[in-house]
């Protein structure tokens, strides 16, 4: 039982983890929680289930068309944040919150509110190895993920774009003295964020099929395992998304299923009241 | 008197005759819209004493919303009286306010959206799971025999009567000051010897009051409860209908709210209702973006 509770917690961790993981990399850049992360991710899902199923495009073609929408969906998400005449944090949530909405509604006035499914996966088969059972959907979906945290992870240590975002993140001032435009590699952090939130929502999708609000959780869930691991910590959030996805699959089995997403909430609050920051985050700094 | 303050006073009176002599002339359809529209900007006068007033982001405001309305409701059930459920409804959603700014009070900017969210989601997910609650099935709202279809009417429009003026009472009181000083520059306030946190946590209890109050009274404009009347939706809405009344003025926020659920109850088709996101979306960026300003600026400059 242990195990088979591990391994779903640790697949539905693995999707929390990569929603953290967007949320944190955008915050990095920008110190801005990106609230329309959920659901520019979802449009990105239902754009694909018109390509991929109603216009019966091939999956090779709708597939990066679909990334490539999430990503410009997100660089245009920091442009207009940009865009803000004296910005500080309540215009840019307010902003975010907006756009969020207005995805949402775009959703529901051309898809109604019904659920709809995607078939873009391959059937799914059980594997048998040794006593357990594995799902090979479930199995595909652990390995993207994984896959993509890992490049995310690589592609910022060790590419020169990658360090280029970095720098720009870690000391913008002198960043931009190196010749590195900062604003765009903001743009391009956004992007990536908005393309981990769509192979998210795609990811998601066979589990709980498309329907407008489908990310609302996630992005819960996301922040909630973003806090955990601190803001600015990509390991942290992925840390974080796992640990959650464990701690909900055992708190539902052992103390309260319908409970269970109560439990992300009551998490966030409880560390956002401990540690203001959130965990890991350095010490309550006021800008004067 | 100054002209200015005649005119408030006029357009204020004309008003409050307008909707007391409503039931005269008005149809049902349009007396339950008036309705609706109140218990809204009693939801949104105390986001704007939170978030326009004292610049402290909330999105929890449909949950708070909800405790009012289903404490009324579960009162009601239990055959206690109007008079007594709702002032106890009003009490309970703002000791729940307490809880929240506890944790909010140490917090600012994107993590005080995030706990509010979480804050909001939490308790209607909460409600649909609990049996005595009706959970996900909903609950209907047992209203009093002795109350008529207009006796609803009056109460609604005596009540948020009353609300306008404690909110408008609060904000030109030192309180409303301190929070205007709290939005401005938090650190001055602190400087001045004033206790922020303390300060901000009234704000946040009275604006869960205030949703509450209307949370109170929508149970009894809607009969019948479910958890999904009191999603994230409608905290939007709220606040995009404060934004879109400036965020500054009370009045401003009332009339925002009236103005986006006119539009959204009347103007959308049925089957276009969900259209109303969007147009709040694009409200909430538009304003952020300053559009209209901007615009008006350049409409000054070119042609005035």
């Amino acid at each position: 039982m242990v195990i088979t509770l591990l391994s779903t917690g640790l697949l539905i961790g693995c999707l929390y983890a990569l929603m953290a993981l967007a949320l944190s990399l955008s915050y990095r850049a920008s110190e801005i929680t990106n609230f329309a992360q959920g659901d520019t991710a979802s449009l990105s899902a239902y754009l694909l289930l018109l390509w991929a199923m109603n216009w019966q495009w091939s999956l090779y073609i709708a597939l990066p068309l679909v990334l490539l929408f999430a990503f410009g969906l997100g660089w245009m998400t920091e442009r207009l944040l940009a865009w803000i005449p004296d910005p500080n944090h309540f215009k840019s949530v307010i902003l975010t919150l907006g756009l969020q909405i207005l995805c949402f509604g775009i959703i529901t006035s051309i898809w109604g509110s019904e659920q709809q499914s995607l078939h873009i996966f391959p059937q799914a088969d059980l594997l048998t190895l040794g006593q357990w059972q594995f799902n090979s959907r479930d199995l595909i979906s652990f390995g993207v993920a994984v896959l993509l945290m890992l490049g995310v992870g690589v592609g910022l240590r060790y590419s020169r774009l990658g360090l280029m975002i970095q720098a720009s993140q870690q000391n913008p001032t002198a960043a931009r003295l190196l010749g590195i435009s900062v604003s765009k590699m903001r743009a391009l952090s956004f992007g990536i964020s908005g393309m981990i939130g769509a192979i998210a929502a795609l990811l998601i999708s066979p589990i709980v099929s498309l329907d407008p609000s489908m990310m609302w959780e996630p992005l819960l869930k996301g922040f909630a395992a973003a806090v955990l691991g601190g803001m600015r910590s990509l390991k942290g959030a992925i840390l974080g998304g796992l640990l959650l996805g464990i701690a909900e699959s055992f708190f539902g089995y052992y103390i309260s299923l319908p409970y269970k997403s109560l439990l992300a909430l009551t998490l966030i609050v409880i560390v956002l009241w401990l540690k203001p920051r959130g965990l890991g985050e350095a010490k309550h700094q006021i800008k004067l | 008197m100054a002209p200015k303050q005649f005119l408030k006073y006029s357009i204020g009176i004309l008003l409050g005759l307008g909707l007391l002599s409503l039931p005269l002339f008005g149809s049902a359809a349009s007396i339950r819209l008036v309705e609706l529209v109140l218990i809204y900007s009693i939801a949104g006068m105390g986001l704007q004493l939170l978030t326009g007033q004292a610049g402290l982001i909330s999105l929890g405001q449909a949950g708070f919303m909800a405790i009012g309305a289903y404490t009324t409701a579960y009162l009601l059930q239990l055959g206690w009286p109007l008079a007594l459920a709702i002032p106890l409804a009003v009490l309970l959603s703002g000791l729940v306010g307490i809880l929240l700014a506890i944790p909010a009070n140490r917090l600012s900017g994107p993590y005080l959206a995030i706990v509010s969210l979480a804050f909001g989601i939490g308790i209607s997910s909460w409600i649909s799971h609990t049996n005595w609650l009706g959970a996900s099935s909903g609950m209907r709202v047992l209203t009093p025999q002795q109350l008529p279809e207009t006796g609803l009417y009056f109460m609604i429009v005596i009540i948020s009567f009353v609300a306008y003026i404690g909110a408008s009472v609060l904000r030109s009181s030192k309180w409303g000051l301190i929070w205007q000083g709290i939005r401005e520059q938090e650190i001055l306030i602190a400087h001045l010897g004033i206790k922020a946190a303390y300060y901000k946590s009234w704000a946040f209890v009275i604006c869960a009051a205030f949703a509450g109050l209307a949370g109170a009274l929508w149970a009894l404009y809607l009969t019948y409860l479910s958890p999904t009347s009191f999603g994230f939706t409608l905290s939007i809405s709220l606040l995009a209908g404060i934004v879109l009344g400036g965020l500054y003025k009370l009045e401003g926020a009332i009339l925002g709210i009236a103005l986006l659920s006119l539009l959204k109850q009347n103007l959308l088709p049925t089957d276009l209702s969900s259209l109303g996101w969007v147009l709040e979306g694009a409200i909430l960026m538009l304003f952020m973006l300053a559009l209209p300003q901007r615009l008006w600026q350049i409409i000054q400059t070119k042609w005035l």
